[in-house]
């Protein structure tokens, strides 16, 4: 069914000048109803209410769908629309993902809060330590961010490594740093530059990460995680650099995984944190994931 | 050149060498790599984890290769164990080892009116005592007010994935 005309109702308070356009000529695959005849990954999102891990893994290994989003959630449309962009317009989302996070852009409809953001580019290894430090205490000036900044830390920590070790490759496409050991230095080439940015309202706490390589290998992801969640084997490949446990540090740790990438061009993920909940309902929050490749 | 250790292990061994007392502080991460000890003649392990502040996926690993090291007949006693190593015993399979035990453990607790977080520490056989083959793992959850509305604090954990490393199947299981 067209998204478009599942949420008509719902969508009918929307300026016409907003983001409408995106939605139009996507599907929606809701898991409460008969799954459809035949599913193309590049029109669809699935949407369920309290849908576990499990099942929506399930369903992004089974059926290639690149978006799942909780209807049970106050930022359903937020999210439907991230995901339709990212299905449509993918550079767009990649180039400021911010506002569907940070929801005081929706002047009309939400009270204006607070935004705090910050920013910092990287190349090497020997930056690390500083932009943790820079971080902890960012988080430390926010009773709510506070309260969360173990895991936005933690978080930060996976996708800084990520884009130093996993993500570099050379004009092959072959992995330059992947298997060396996590306390190894690297530095990039001049021309390569990741980034790393924390933005938060009262809300939603978002932490991202940019590279220039473009070199995820999303099967091998989708079966990791199907490994972890839905077979139930968590633990690590100590043979490996890469052990196989950051993704899903991030995903338990958050309420919204994205994950976009141009192939050999850029690659950026997010994570969402739900700040204005406490541990216990954040737990029990329902997740969002997005997997988007073009 | 190797990356700055971001965690601080001190080791102590007791006069008459049956004892290592640990302390593990800091973030466990890329950096939490432990030399090989020498465990002759040692019966126990005891590590106080109060001021490990996170864990990256490369610190489990760290721990695991760690853990790997110690004779599978030293009992290992974990003391003031943080929500960040408990969420880890919960979910990743052989990071809470069969011949380990939980001394004491912080559970978050959270007052809804004052978005105000605490984190009491249960002691074993005075506050909770894990499951066996013959008897159910119980835990009397501490009561606790509010500094500043002197309301009833409530646990903030989902008590049947916090606790679950007291659980004897799981135990056996993981």
């Amino acid at each position: 069914m067209r998204l478009t005309e599942k949420y008509a109702h719902q969508l009918a308070k929307v300026e016409k000048s907003t983001l409408l356009e995106i939605l139009e000529d996507i599907d929606i695959f809701d898991l409460s109803l008969p799954p459809p005849k035949k599913v193309d990954p590049k029109t669809t999102i699935a949407v369920g209410a309290a849908t576990p891990l499990k099942t929506i893994i399930t369903l992004l290994r089974d059926y290639e769908i690149e978006h799942f989003v909780q209807t049970n959630r106050n930022d359903f449309f937020f999210d439907l629309f991230a995901a339709s962009l990212m299905l449509k317009k993918p550079s767009r989302f990649m180039k400021n993902p911010v506002p569907f996070f940070i929801q005081n852009f929706k002047k009309d409809l939400i009270k204006h809060h607070e935004v705090r953001s910050k920013t910092w580019t990287f190349q090497s290894t020997a930056q690390k330590n500083t932009i943790m430090g820079e971080l902890e205490n960012f988080l430390s000036g926010h009773a709510r961010t506070q309260n969360y900044s173990s895991s936005a830390i933690m978080i930060a920590d996976e996708l800084v490594s990520n884009a130093l070790f996993s993500a570099p490759v050379d004009e092959d496409s072959k992995a330059l740093y992947q298997n060396l050991p996590r306390s190894s230095s690297i530095v990039l080439d001049m021309s390569k530059e990741c980034e790393l940015f924390v933005s938060h309202d009262e809300h939603r706490l978002l932490l991202g990460c940019t590279d220039p390589f473009g070199s995820v290998d999303m099967k091998k992801i989708i079966q990791r995680l199907y490994t972890i969640y839905v077979l139930e084997d968590s633990k690590p490949d100590l043979k490996s650099q890469s052990a196989g446990l950051g993704i899903k540090m991030m995903i338990d740790n958050s309420c919204g995984f994205y994950l976009v990438y141009k192939r050999n061009i850029k690659t950026l993920v997010c994570c969402a944190i739900p700040i204005s909940l406490s541990y216990k309902k954040s737990e029990l929050y329902p997740k969002n994931l997005h997997f988007s490749m073009f | 050149m190797k990356a700055e250790n971001s965690n601080k292990i001190k080791i102590q061994r007791s006069p008459d060498k049956t004892q290592i007392q640990m302390t593990i502080e800091g973030r466990l991460d890329e950096t939490f790599r432990l030399e090989p000890m020498d465990f002759t003649g040692v019966q126990s392990l005891i590590v106080d984890l109060k001021d490990t502040k996170l864990i990256t996926s490369q610190g489990i690993a760290g721990w695991l290769l760690w853990l790997q090291q110690i004779p599978k007949d030293i009992p290992i006693l974990f003391q003031k164990v943080p929500k960040v190593i408990v969420d880890q015993f919960n979910l990743v399979k052989g990071f809470y080892p069969k011949q380990s035990l939980v001394e004491s453990f912080y559970i978050p607790y959270y007052c809804d009116a004052c978005d105000r977080h605490s984190s009491p520490l249960v002691t074993r056989l005075v506050d909770f005592t894990e499951g066996t083959s013959e008897k159910s793992e119980s835990i009397a959850l501490p009561k606790l007010d509010c500094e500043d509305c002197k309301r009833k604090m409530e646990a903030d954990v989902v008590e049947e994935k916090y606790f679950r490393f007291l659980n004897f199947e799981y135990r056996r299981k993981s």
